[in-house]
């Protein structure tokens, strides 16, 4: 059963997916799903002996194509509309051990290709109003599989975040006439010590305005909306920039570093979106090594975040960890 | 960059896509044993043919 359901305070929907309380819950490391299946051995989801990357329709999905009808009824006040849309896993290797920082250069880049194509191929169905691409990394964050892996959703509508990001933007290009997000780079790299790494095509920064200790936001330096409008040296330089932050992430402490990675691209919902700016939040819920941020009262029940870090030290802190430099990536400051 | 596409249905009704790089290394590990293997400058043999020069 899974249905929207309308949050009449809020203004927003609700995704109410029951059948995923049942899904597969930290398998042994002799069972994966997203494994090659081997010869004579169990079938995995992906019944090849061996691959790339692959993706596939979850099937546990928060939404479906098509979706069954809701299993309540609406009322004016309390509306209903099915979950209509599309969710899919990628798995980023066949190799089980490691984690996507372990995944080598070329590999990233084929990802990004990978990502581009979902993102076009999602984006076109006229039910999608938004793609997001994005991985939960760690049992901290609640991951239920170790094989490296993310995920896509395709939703039916703009969510809240993005659709809160979208007024901004907007307002700020009204006002202004300019970007918000290009400005925040300006800001940023005006002030430097918030800039992590960099290369020709993009920045990472722990930004002025960071909710969480170690928050990391990439963007591009070209004013672009989404993948669909990288060249092929931008796709190589998102590659590098990522293998550089996760890299920096692991190595700050010696441990693979939980994280959740969300894909903040224009909405696929047919209108202009000039003034969005595509960019990558990385949100690790560590404050220490061994101590976790929990969204606790202040930001779970007022939405008020409290950082009792300032981003000016944490950036510090990642650009000291190792690397500056994979390849073509280097930290001009 | 050349990548292939295959959409396959599983027995569900589920769609999957395998995404091939016939362009790039695979490396599941062996990169690097097949280079131990065919490169001297691992095993400080300089005489072999096919060293990579100290490239590798
Ligand atoms: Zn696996
Ligand atoms: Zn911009
Ligand atoms: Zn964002």
């Amino acid at each position: 059963m899974s249905e929207l359901r309308w949050h009449p305070i809020l203004q927003e929907w609700v995704i109410t997916a029951t059948h995923r309380q049942n899904r597969t819950f930290l398998p042994p490391d002799d069972y994966c799903p997203l494994c090659p299946t081997k010869p004579d051995a169990f079938p995995t989801e992906i019944p090849s002996e061996d691959y790339e990357i692959v993706t596939f329709e979850n099937k546990f999905p928060s939404f479906r194509h098509p979706a069954p009808e809701p299993a309540v009824e609406g009322t004016e006040l309390y509306k209903v509309r099915p979950a209509e849309g599309i969710c899919e896993v990628v798995s980023y290797t066949s190799r089980h051990d490691g984690t996507l920082t372990d995944c080598t250069l070329d590999e990233m880049r084929n990802l990004v290709e990978v990502w581009t194509d979902r993102f076009q191929e999602l984006s076109s169905r006229d039910f999608i109003d938004y793609v997001l691409i994005f991985e939960n990394k760690g049992k901290d964050i609640g991951v239920t599989l170790y094989h490296p892996h993310g995920q896509i959703y395709a939703f039916p509508f703009i969510p809240p975040k993005i659709q809160t990001e979208l007024k901004s933007a907007s307002e700020h290009k009204q006002k202004t006439g300019r970007c918000l997000f290009c400005d925040i780079i300006e800001e940023e790299y005006k002030d430097k010590r918030r800039i992590v790494a960099e290369n020709d095509s993009f920045a990472a920064m722990v930004p002025f305005f960071a909710r969480y200790p170690y928050e990391v936001y990439i963007f591009s330096k070209k004013h672009h909306q989404s993948m669909l409008q990288f060249d092929e040296a931008e796709k190589a330089d998102l590659a590098n920039i990522l293998k550089v932050v996760l890299l920096k992430y692991d190595n700050m402490w010696g441990i693979s570093l939980p994280y959740m990675m969300v894909m903040h691209q224009a909405p696929t919902d047919g209108l202009d979106y000039d003034h969005y700016h595509f960019h990558i939040e990385f949100h690790p819920p560590n404050r220490t090594q061994t101590k976790l941020k929990y969204l606790a009262g202040c930001e779970t029940g007022a939405g008020s975040y409290i950082n009792d870090t300032v981003a000016e030290e944490k950036a510090a802190e990642l650009r000291q960890a190792e690397p500056s430099t994979v390849e073509n990536t280097f930290i001009k400051l | 960059m050349k990548m292939t596409k295959k959409k396959i249905q599983l027995e569900d009704g589920r769609y999957l896509v395998y995404f091939g790089f016939p362009e790039s290394k695979k490396s599941s590990g062996s990169q690097d044993t097949d280079a131990a293997k065919t490169c001297c400058c691992r095993s400080k043999d300089d005489d072999k043919s096919g060293c990579c020069g100290g490239k590798e």
